[in-house]
């Protein structure tokens, strides 16, 4: 007395087209919709999300091309003859108090930046995203011992613990990078450590265990799959944060150092001339401002995609 | 009921979980739950042994401490005369595919973001059972025998009812031919209406894969329809233990007494005369238990020796086991019901 004719598809009418009872014929095809194919669904619903995107798509391919566009010397090379032009056609952006083309600069900068706001997140998640599953995980004495080393993280200020890191290695942007990438790490490491706490007590986890799974396997195919999304939120909006300070600590001589153009020794360079030359500092600044904006969209869309329930 | 035959596949001994209570700056042991309290019962080779009891009296501590999901604070579980809890971790891993277990809640215990096919080969890709291509037609099978359309094999848990969902846990609970399946509470999350369903479809598996279920449930009706044998938990304690028919018609120990007097009779001239034993409380703090007898200060028979001495597990049946933790059990013998 299987009841084996009442199993029909339930919620799910759109995939299966009408009632699959019994039989199944030949819809193997049948694909369910993933969390994450819901999630992407919702991101592009989502008018600001795709605006975001969309800016950051332009803003990278246009940096992946400015190669083509300006050549390095362009931007290295100093000219008396062109110094602190005002925007024309010939120079969009003006030129700087040494002669070289604004645009160019910028956009070149975009790559310095990017990549290295990339680069900074990148460190933070993937130490923090370890720390944080072994550190929840396996809870005892070796929780505690990555905690007490997190907790002496934080205590540092961020900006203090990039300076001191700088003061060690010398100024440059792989050291800023480093810098900031190891003072983001206790605020990933916390975050996941939080989140595994709460995913190892689901029940499926349970479920893994008992079934003979190993604790390798329970953490990376149970539990970091269903804690990765918020996490992921936090990243994209740390994006934005990591480029402005690794900007900031440029603009404070400290970052990317001369003829490198990234934006944040740019806008340096431009504060001494803003009074005669306002394109010098203004263009690099909003080079700034559009990035992270675009960013901060993005994560914001994300978050609504991710967490349905919280939108408002 | 079906054939059983006297072979022993689980046997637990004076099983005991208890939970520290810490407080204070140094964490320092103040007390302990005591969740399961020397808990003592066998389980012979296709059979179905039911557990019941109220909420919190350590039914399902102890399924998990059977198991060992939960390290038992003492006593021992032999699984085929192997001793579980002695087992190193690695070892009790590759023993797990023979013990699997079907869980409380479908909606938690199945990961959301893996598709139905993924969940029930799990513990084919733990065990390393099969080639993939194998495993695949593995769980297109399974999942034919729980009833479900073995076309569902791509989606995700969230597109499917709790029934269903439900069904999916037993397709994982089978994937790797367990001999022994711990049911915890398996229908009670689910609709009325459903229950019927999987406890029929437990009951088919059982018969055709000869599968030995420990069974928890509060619900005595569904236990009484799939179980052969019954043990009652009362605070951590088996206070009755025996075939399912002398257990409900010839409860010898109040507890079961008032448990069985509580469930609703479908015919409703012997549901007008029914008259259920109320408890009077609530179940006592697992912390401090009562002394003597754990269920004297609720117990209509209550006497003195119940409030001094711990009443001894024995073995009141003629022709069949039947045992009791009661001081009175004797005199109670009077209290049946016809139901």
């Amino acid at each position: 007395m299987r009841p084996t004719d009442s199993q029909a598809a339930k919620g799910s009418t759109a995939a299966s087209g009408g009632p699959d009872i019994g039989q199944p014929a030949d819809d193997w095809l049948v694909v369910g919709r993933s969390p994450v194919r819901r999630a992407a669904a919702r991101f592009f619903r989502d008018p600001l999300a795709v605006t975001g995107l969309t800016i950051m798509a332009l803003i990278i391919l246009i940096t992946l091309f400015a190669p083509q566009i300006y050549s390095w010397d362009e931007i290295i090379n100093v000219s008396n003859a062109t110094k602190l032009l005002s925007p024309s056609a010939a120079h969009p952006f003006g030129t700087d108090n040494l002669g070289r083309d604004q645009l160019g600069r910028v956009l070149w900068g975009g790559r310095e930046s990017l990549r290295a706001g990339y680069l900074v997140v990148l460190i933070g998640l993937g130490g923090g995203t370890i720390l944080g599953l072994i550190s929840g995980f396996a809870g005892g004495w070796v929780d505690n011992l990555i905690q007490r080393f997190v907790d002496v993280l934080l205590a540092i200020p961020g900006i203090l613990l990039a300076l001191s890191v700088v003061g060690a290695l010398g100024p440059g942007l792989v050291q800023v990078m480093l810098a900031v990438g190891l003072a983001n790490i206790p605020d990933y490491t916390r975050l996941i450590r939080g989140s595994v706490l709460e995913a190892k007590e689901n029940e499926y986890v349970r479920a893994a265990r008992v079934l003979g799974a190993s604790n390798r396997r329970i953490m990376f195919r149970h539990i970091l799959p269903n804690v990765i999304g918020p996490i992921l939120v936090y990243a994209t909006l740390g994006l934005g944060i990591a480029i402005m300070i690794t900007a900031g600590l440029s603009y404070l001589g400290l970052g990317a150092q001369p003829p490198s153009p990234e934006w944040g020794a740019m806008l340096n360079q431009g504060r001494q001339f803003m009074r005669h030359a306002w394109w010098m500092p203004v263009f690099p600044g909003l080079a700034i401002v559009i990035a992270v904006l675009s960013i901060n969209l993005i994560g914001d869309g994300l978050q609504d995609a991710i967490n349905p329930k919280l939108r408002k | 009921m079906s054939e059983v035959t006297k072979e022993v596949l689980l046997e637990v001994r004076d099983l005991k979980k208890y939970f520290p209570i810490r407080r204070g700056l140094f964490r320092r042991q103040v007390g302990a739950i005591k969740a399961v309290d020397g808990v003592s019962f066998d389980i012979y080779q296709g059979e179905t042994l039911g557990l019941v009891g109220e909420s919190g009296g350590g039914k399902s501590t102890t399924g998990w401490t059977v198991i060992r999901d939960l390290e038992p604070t003492a006593g021992s579980v032999r699984f085929q005369g192997q001793d579980l809890s002695i087992l190193a971790h690695d070892e009790m891993r590759r023993m797990r595919r023979h013990i699997q277990m079907i869980f409380q809640d479908p909606y938690a215990s199945l990961n959301p973001r893996m598709t139905v096919g993924t969940i029930v080969s799990e513990p084919l890709e733990v065990h390393k059972i099969g080639t993939p291509n194998q495993r695949r037609a593995r769980v297109q099978e399974l999942l034919e025998i729980v009833g479900l359309n073995p076309g569902f094999i791509n989606r995700y848990p969230h597109e499917f009812s709790g029934g269903q969902r439900q069904r999916i846990g037993i397709a994982r609970a089978l994937a790797t031919n367990p001999t022994f399946v711990v049911a915890d509470e398996p229908i009670s999350a689910l609709d009325v209406s459903i229950q019927a369903q999987v406890v029929n479809l437990l009951w088919d598996l059982k018969n055709e894969f000869g599968l030995t279920y420990l069974f928890i449930a509060h619900d005595l009706s569904m236990v009484r329809y799939i179980s052969d044998r019954v043990a009652v938990m009362y605070l951590g304690r088996v206070v009755e233990m025996g075939p399912t028919e002398d257990v409900y018609s010839r409860s010898l120990h109040p507890y079961t007494q008032a448990l069985v007097s509580a469930i609703p009779v479908a015919d409703p001239e012997a549901e007008m005369t029914r008259q259920p034993i109320i408890l009077e409380g609530d179940v006592p703090n697992p912390a401090n238990p009562p002394h003597g007898c754990h269920f004297h200060p609720r117990c209509i028979y209550a006497t003195e020796i119940c409030r001094q001495d711990d009443p001894e597990f024995r073995n009141l049946g003629q022709t069949t086991e039947h045992w009791v933790a009661c001081h009175h059990a004797e005199q109670n013998q009077g209290h049946t019901f016809g139901n």
